[in-house]
């Protein structure tokens, strides 16, 4: 399968996870899961396709990391609508999951099949997805701190089952990282413009966690936090491609 | 600006030992001491994480300079300031990782049980992790080798290579050798680009230590790099333009002997990260 048949089984992701989060506003559970998880199911069944039609896992350029957000948030959604049953959480989940395939649809950056050398590792896999799976986590947080303060009726219990999950992958993520980076560079920290990123991300979710230790009962500032840690991922994760500072990063493959 | 090489052993050792003590003595006086105690508390946390985060988004900002030329700020990570965070954090984090522990077990020792028991061994995972890999990773650093060497193909009748070069141009006689037996690369064809998929390098590497000679073969890829004598080589280039009649094959030579307390901090954390998932996960009963 190639990037050819993807706007087919967009479209039916797309609309079996607006029903989906249609059904779940109508508070009815059943339809909710059962339509989100086919519309899971038909995306991932792309995805697979694409892996195998590539002959590698479609984890390398900005386009292949975005299908892999976009199948996760619909996932993090469904956790969460299984937790907490949240009417607008799968709203929220599936409209986010469309934004990025649609900016897939708009912006396809497809390269070559053949993958670098560097790049020829049994950690390439886990390091992306279990970093992926983190951005959606997050990503939630960042909507759901987004509604508490516009609501201003904050569910902190959600928010830092979210932040401890989201940073639990996040540090998964950056530990197989620098075991990679011994393996492929010499060094496992090098503090490329990438990793340097990633560290302030890293450490903007540790300041969150620590934060609602030490003051527990300051809701708004904490939510900000949540906040400022997404707006620093989304610098690690594309941003630094547009920072002067960046130029000469190592983890930049796909130009 | 600081000279990392001051650390080299064995000074990083005497940092280490005046850390630990320093620690314990901390600890010691914790209750005499306000300060003492506020340090390893969660404010303090709270401040050495915020400004270890400002300075972390500085750095990413600032254009750094790769030569040892150019202003402090083009040096971020050897400024001062930089290195007063990083020792306040240190600080910060190895007493907040004893007194927690000791508060922990304290309560635990009261009225234990599974939850709590898990939450204590996930604190210590975590801090005492990070602590570990910070400390090593910092004082280690002063001790790592990184040299490169180029060897010529044997069967171009080149001899085996013992001298490696360093950043600044000097050479140096190893305890190694190196023979490169032989290069292969595995070419990808597609359309009329050729792309080289992988290319990998058979080496023999020779220990000349008089007391424990011995001979390795070995094959050194990009992403596996070959072992000997607490040296790690990976391959970095060949001569692109002769493919695999390439008259020599570039080679980097790693050594780091505090790795294994670095792995030792990462492995965890590796432990400590799964530990937060299954407490940030929902417990059933509490519903």
């Amino acid at each position: 399968m190639t990037w050819d048949a993807f706007i087919y089984f967009a479209i039916a992701a797309a609309l079996l996870w607006v029903a989906g989060a249609w059904a779940g506003w109508r508070r009815k559970a059943a339809w909710a899961y059962a339509l989100t998880g086919a519309g899971i199911g038909v995306f991932l069944a792309f995805i697979i396709g694409l892996w195998i039609g590539l002959e590698r896992p479609p984890l390398r350029t900005m386009g292949e990391t975005r299908l892999w957000y976009s199948l996760f948030l619909p996932v993090v959604g469904l956790l969460v609508y299984g937790r907490w049953r949240y009417r607008w959480i799968l709203a929220f989940s599936s409209l986010m999951a469309i934004v990025f395939v649609c900016v897939n649809i708009l912006r396809p950056e497809i390269h070559d099949k053949a993958m670098m050398p560097a790049l020829q590792s049994p950690w390439f896999v886990p390091h992306v997805v279990v970093y992926m799976f983190s951005y959606a986590l997050f990503g939630a947080a960042a909507v759901a701190s987004v509604w508490f303060l516009v609501t201003k009726k904050p569910e902190m219990a959600m928010a830092d089952r979210l932040a401890y999950a989201g940073l639990a992958f996040l540090t998964l993520g950056m530990l197989f990282g620098a075991l990679w980076a011994k393996q492929a560079w010499g060094h496992y920290w090098g503090w490329d413009p990438k990793e340097t990123w990633a560290a302030a991300t890293w450490l903007s979710y540790l300041l969150y966690i620590h934060y609602r230790l030490a003051r527990p009962r300051s809701h708004k500032p904490a939510l900000w936090l949540l906040l400022l840690g997404f707006i620093l991922l989304q610098i690690c994760w594309w941003g630094i491609n547009y920072l002067p500072s960046a130029a000469s990063s190592v983890h930049v493959y796909a130009s | 600006m600081i000279d990392w090489t001051l650390l080299a052993w064995p000074v990083n050792a005497w940092v280490l030992v005046a850390f630990a003590a320093a620690l314990a003595i901390m600890t010691a006086l914790r209750r005499r001491v306000r300060l003492l105690a506020w340090l390893g508390g969660r404010a303090s946390a709270l401040w050495a994480i915020g400004f270890a985060l400002a300075a972390t988004v500085a750095l990413g900002l600032v254009p750094q300079s790769r030569s040892a030329a150019g202003s402090w700020w083009q040096h971020l990570i050897s400024s001062w300031p930089f290195v007063l965070v990083w020792v306040w954090l240190a600080v910060s984090l190895g007493l907040a990782t004893i007194y927690g522990t000791i508060a922990r077990v304290a309560a635990s020792g009261e009225h234990g049980n599974g939850r709590r028991r898990l939450r204590t061994t996930v604190f210590v995972l975590n801090h005492l992790g990070l602590l570990l890999a910070l400390v090593a990773a910092t004082l280690g650093s002063a001790d790592m080798e990184r040299l490169r060497m180029a060897v010529g193909q044997s069967r171009l009748g080149a001899e085996p290579q013992s001298v490696a070069w360093d950043a600044n141009g000097y050479g140096r006689e190893l305890d190694i050798a190196i023979e490169l037996v032989d290069f292969k690369i595995n070419e990808n064809q597609q359309a009329d680009v050729r792309t080289p998929r992988k290319f990998k390098a058979e080496v023999k590497i020779t220990a000349l230590s008089p007391h424990a000679p011995s001979i390795s073969e070995q094959t050194v890829e990009v992403n596996r790099p070959a072992s000997m004598h607490g040296w790690k080589v990976y391959l970095i280039g060949y001569e692109a333009e002769l493919g695999e009649d390439t008259r020599y094959c570039e080679f980097e030579l790693v050594r780091d002997p505090w790795l294994p307390w670095v792995y030792a901090g990462i492995g965890m954390m590796l432990a400590g990260a799964m530990g937060l998932f299954v407490l940030a996960t929902p417990k059933k009963e509490k519903q």
